[in-house]
């Protein structure tokens, strides 16, 4: 059944999930193993320490926290909304 | 240079310091003045908190020194691996809407103060968990305050200099801290962290605009720290702590520990609606991770070019000074990434716990330097405001301590027909109590050269965070899965405990700092965080005696 506004919970459930395997995903990828993906090698070139002059972990930290702040963000316009007083 | 070198910011720091604390202290008559009688107004001030009252003193019962000197000094020690420890905070932010939602809405319904009041309800534990649970708010709040307490000295130390600077400084705090949450409890509590959160959400990010301006702008602070060593700008960091594992488990149970410690949890209580921790969840994430992000964790990064670790050789690689019995000796990166402890540049300190100090050092030298006049006053305000995180922390883990001892020992278990006025006097006594134990400790950790029960800020936040993370698992289970036991429980929480307690400073006081255990529990600590670890176990034991109980 296609989500509509006559049935928010279903909808708010689905988008829930959505947003915690997004959030979960930043978690682990930003501060997690996923850093071993961007990680330089111990004998790479200096240059490849850097992305865009920040240094790369630096760049993929600011990227994750991005993925984790519009989560947040939307799960409080979303999901969090029809509980308030 | 010395830090007598360092810029003199005259008799400044004495008359903003001054006018900030009575400041404080009107604050704490203010609240005192609006008290209504009984108990839930002490302390959850009359569960009517807006949500720019709750962001703030969420916020500023989360940000402490280690957040103000510890998360720094760890960047200035470890490089940028460190920094990406600020993406727990927005975990930390999700946390206080969908846990505090349903804490706030348990509290109101049923009446609870603390936390032990809503999981022994649940589990029907009138005397073991909730003397547990009163430990773990017993075992977070004591360390956090002293290390509040040691963060004061340090500052007074930076700021007036002097033989006895140290000692006045975590004197005054702690007696100043303890007068207002006496006199005024909750309220107060709230007011004053609601000006210490702007104040030190304002500190932070000009302390690292100061630290980028110190070197030139942007531009010129980044393309410093490329040249940065190798091991500053990549995993694990400079001691090779903190590989990609272990930040991940310290980032969850770092945010999850610290939003469910009793100060936090007493905050759920004390909001008025979801509507307040709804927008406190969005205010927090964005804004304090942004704080931590371009602010202090970019003095410890620029601290790295302004006061450097490493020495460069001759063949590209860097050098090192290590403490060896006393004694300051160099050594090569791969020496110090296997476990080394480097000492940080003289003009900082001479001892490897003096990282914490780069944040004061960067701000008193560089702010007036780039600024003048006004770099005075600036650095004056941002230094008062590394107090103001200090005290807001202590604040909170006081006040809440108070509850807890109060609540769930004295009127719980010692005396359940104690009078409200009775319990409200007992409560101000333990937060006299526990303040002179807190201060105690610093100055016994500072005067014995064997006996360091404190060490760098940062550590000792951790372990505080690791045992109130051994009540998530029954926090958890209490509020969405309701399937554990009341058995399950208690020993799950007590083996979690004991596993946080074999990390601790205790195991080698107790064993010998080179016994076999100390050795296990130090590789262990390698590979994952301590609340991790306790919490694996906790969860464990926790499952298999619900289980086994409910086949019986």
């Amino acid at each position: 059944m296609e989500p509509t506004a006559a049935n928010p919970t279903k909808r708010h459930r689905r988008l829930g999930l959505v947003l915690f395997a997004v959030f979960a995903l930043a978690m682990v990828m930003g501060p997690g193993p996923g850093l071993r993906l961007v990680n330089p090698e111990p004998t790479a070139a200096r240059e490849s320490l850097l992305f865009l002059g920040l240094p790369v972990i630096y760049a993929w930290g600011l990227f994750w926290y991005g993925v984790q702040a519009a989560v947040v963000v939307t799960a409080c316009l979303t999901i969090w909304k029809p509980s308030d007083d | 240079m010395d830090t007598a070198a360092t810029t003199d910011l005259g008799l400044l720091p004495h008359y903003c310091l001054a006018g900030y604390l009575l400041l404080l202290l009107g604050i704490g008559l203010w609240g005192f003045s609006k008290r209504q009688a009984g108990e839930e107004d002490y302390y959850l001030a009359g569960r009517g908190q807006g949500w720019m009252l709750s962001s703030l003193t969420i916020m500023a019962t989360f940000f402490s020194s280690a957040a103000m000197l510890g998360a720094p000094g760890m960047v200035y020690k470890e490089g940028v691996v460190f920094a990406l420890f600020a993406l727990n905070v927005p975990l930390s932010g999700a946390m206080i809407y969908v846990l505090g939602n349903r804490i706030r809405e348990l509290g109101r319904t049923h009446g609870h103060v603390t936390p032990a009041d809503l999981i022994c309800s649940h589990y029907g534990s009138p005397v073991a968990l909730r003397c547990l649970v009163a430990l773990i708010g017993f075992l977070y709040a004591v360390p956090y305050v002293v290390i509040q307490i040691q963060a004061g000295g340090i500052i007074s130390s930076q700021l007036f200099g002097g033989e006895h600077a140290f000692e006045i400084g975590a004197c005054l705090l702690s007696l100043v801290t303890m007068l207002y949450i006496m006199i005024g409890g909750m309220r107060s509590v709230a007011w004053t962290d609601a000006l210490q959160g702007t104040l030190l959400m304002g500190g932070m990010l000009l302390a690292g605009a100061a630290a980028v301006a110190a070197l030139g702008g942007p531009s010129a602070f980044f393309a410093k720290v490329a040249e940065l060593p190798r091991t500053s700008l990549t995993v694990p960091g400079t001691t090779g702590s903190f590989t990609p594992e272990k930040l991940f488990t310290l980032c969850i149970f770092g945010a999850l520990g610290s939003m469910i410690q009793p100060a936090q949890w007493m905050r759920f209580y004390a909001a008025k609606s979801a509507k307040a921790l709804r927008r406190s969840a969005v205010i927090f994430t964005l804004g304090l991770t942004a704080c931590f992000l371009f602010g202090v964790m970019l003095v410890g990064l620029g601290g790295q070019v302004l006061y450097p670790v490493a020495k460069p050789s001759a063949d590209g690689t860097f050098e090192y000074q290590v403490q060896i019995d006393g004694q300051a000796v160099a050594v090569s990166e791969a020496d110090l990434a296997d476990g080394g402890k480097p000492l940080p540049h003289p003009d900082i300190g001479a001892g490897p716990r003096d990282f914490d100090k780069i944040m004061v050092v960067v701000l008193k030298r560089h702010l007036p330097e780039l600024l003048g006049p006004t770099g005075l006053l600036l650095a004056t305000l941002v230094i008062i405001a590394i107090m103001a995180a200090a005290m807001s922390t202590a604040d909170s883990n006081l006040h809440a301590l108070s509850a807890v001892l109060t609540r769930d020992i004295y009127a719980g278990i010692l005396r359940p027909n104690a009078s409200e006025k009775s319990r409200l006097w007992v409560g101000r006594g333990v937060i006299a109590a526990a303040t002179l134990l807190a201060l105690g400790m610093v100055f016994v950790s500072r005067g014995s050269e064997s006996f360091d029960p404190i060490g760098m800020i940062m550590p000792m936040s951790l372990l505080a965070i690791a045992f109130s993370s051994q009540l998530l698992p029954v926090t958890f289970d209490v509020l969405f899965l309701k399937r554990g036991s009341r058995q399950g429980a208690i020993v799950g929480i007590v083996a979690g405990m004991l596993v946080v307690l074999m990390f601790s400073p205790l195991l080698a006081i107790v064993t010998g700092s080179d016994s076999a255990a100390v050795g296990l529990f130090a590789r262990l600590k390698q590979i994952a965080d301590i609340g991790f670890c306790g919490v694996a176990v906790n969860v464990s034991v926790f499952a298999l005696i619900s289980i086994i109980g409910k086949r019986n």
